[in-house]
């Protein structure tokens, strides 16, 4: 319970740190927005670059597409809760257009766990694959600050045994020893996802979401589901909620054409 | 929204909570048995409670005696594919021989609880001395509260 208290306060900690580095990056932009929107000037961002062309209602931008690699820290707080799980989740996401944001996950995890009653070992790999949508209206065209909401299709496969087991009867005094074989399963899931990025250096970015996994199909028997799938949770669930905390950094490497809608002259 | 935020993610602490450590579910996969009263050839069947019921596997110790059940949960035997148990009801009665043969399957309970023999009833055999008929409800014997075989008796 205290350890749970603690890992609740450092996160709300490493949150406030996001909510005040986000609140620095808005004063930061709004008179470079202003900028922007009146004088199509340079700007000392050099992410933001010369409108390509002029229509009557909008003026398209180029801004620095490029991939964001990242690292789920969460994955490293799991093991201190669950210590018979061992995770690790890398990250990667791109811009596709203005909103759209392709997104794609990698991860590995190894169980084991021993007492008295049985001892247990399994590892796996997963993979997700989905899109996310950018909610936030950008200070600035260069801005990579996101408020998202996604969606991913999760597919794991994993391999786990029991190589020793206790079957005890108080009635029948007896304890039958056995043990379970070396058995692989696939399980394939959907995820609901919202969260925030915020770039607190430059290209470093900060970030957290909460999800929730919905299972669709699980291949493993009902006799002997695995105590973790990875990338899902806990095996034999048909939902999972979850939380991750990300760090990456991001890598420009390419352009993303951004139509910025032009404010109409006020009349005076 | 605040507020709805936090609750989101106490819930999420919750969900990581060491699962190994423990167990939330009954491990006894122990068969239930009620008695049933019937009248009218069948038309009418209801709970009945015996004042005096003896019952235990022929060999073992003692699980009821002497004691009021409308209902009794017995534990099939996890070492062979059949068990017998002597079930009397009341002191006048005749005791009547319960057979039960079934297959046995180890499976896994839950992370904290470990693993558990869950049973498949195939066919119970009786004496039929107080006993009139018996009913199978449910052949699968798991860690569910389930009543899994009904005794019609008449009187």
């Amino acid at each position: 319970m205290i350890r749970t208290f603690l890992y609740f306060l450092s996160i709300s900690l490493l949150l406030a740190i996001t909510t005040q580095a986000q609140v620095k990056d808005s004063i930061r932009i709004k008179p470079l927005a202003d900028s922007i929107a009146h004088k199509r000037d340079t700007t000392t961002r050099k992410l933001v670059t010369k409108p390509l062309s002029k229509s009557k209602d909008s003026l398209v931008y180029t801004t620095s597409g490029g991939l964001r690699l990242g690292l789920d820290v969460s994955r490293f707080v799991v093991k201190a809760f669950q210590p018979y799980r061992t995770d690790i989740t890398v990250q990667a996401d791109a811009q596709i257009n203005k909103r759209l944001y392709g997104a794609i996950e990698l991860g590995y995890n190894r169980t084991s766990h021993s007492d008295t009653n049985y001892t247990y070992k399994g590892n796996g790999q997963y993979v997700t694959v989905g899109v996310d949508y950018d909610f936030l209206n950008k200070k600035a065209t260069g801005e990579k600050n996101m408020v998202y909401g996604g969606i991913r299709y999760g597919f794991a496969h994993n391999t786990y045994e029991s190589p020793a087991y206790k079957l005890h009867s108080d009635y029948w005094s007896s304890t039958i020893e056995g043990s379970y074989p070396k058995t692989s399963m696939t399980a394939h899931w959907i995820e609901l996802i919202f969260g925030l990025r915020v770039e607190v250096l430059k290209n470093f970015f900060l970030g957290w979401g909460v999800r929730e996994k919905i299972m669709v199909s699980n291949s493993a028997s009902d006799t002997f589901q695995p105590i973790v799938i990875p990338g899902f949770g806990t095996g034999g669930k048909r939902s999972q909620f979850d939380v991750t905390y990300s760090v990456s950094y991001y890598i420009p490497l390419y352009k993303v054409k951004i139509h910025v809608p032009r404010e109409k002259p006020k009349k005076q | 929204m605040k507020y709805l935020f936090l609750i989101l993610l106490f819930t999420a602490f919750v969900a990581c909570e060491d699962e190994t450590k423990t167990c939330d579910q009954t491990l006894l996969a122990d068969l239930g048995i009620n008695f049933k009263k019937d009248s009218l050839d069948g038309y009418i069947n209801k709970d009945t409670i015996w004042p005096k019921v003896t019952l235990y596997a022929l060999g073992k110790d003692t699980i009821l005696s002497s004691v009021a059940r409308s209902s009794v949960f017995i534990s099939l035997s996890p070492l062979a594919d059949s068990s017998r148990f002597y079930l009397k009801l009341d002191s006048t009665k005749t005791p009547d021989t319960l057979t039960f043969r079934y297959t046995r399957k180890p499976n896994f309970v839950s992370a904290g609880c470990g693993f558990a023999t869950f049973f498949t009833l195939d066919t119970v055999i009786s004496t039929y001395h107080t006993i009139d008929s018996i009913h199978i409800n449910n052949k699968e014997v798991n860690s569910s509260n389930d009543t899994h075989l009904s005794l019609f008796f008449i009187y």
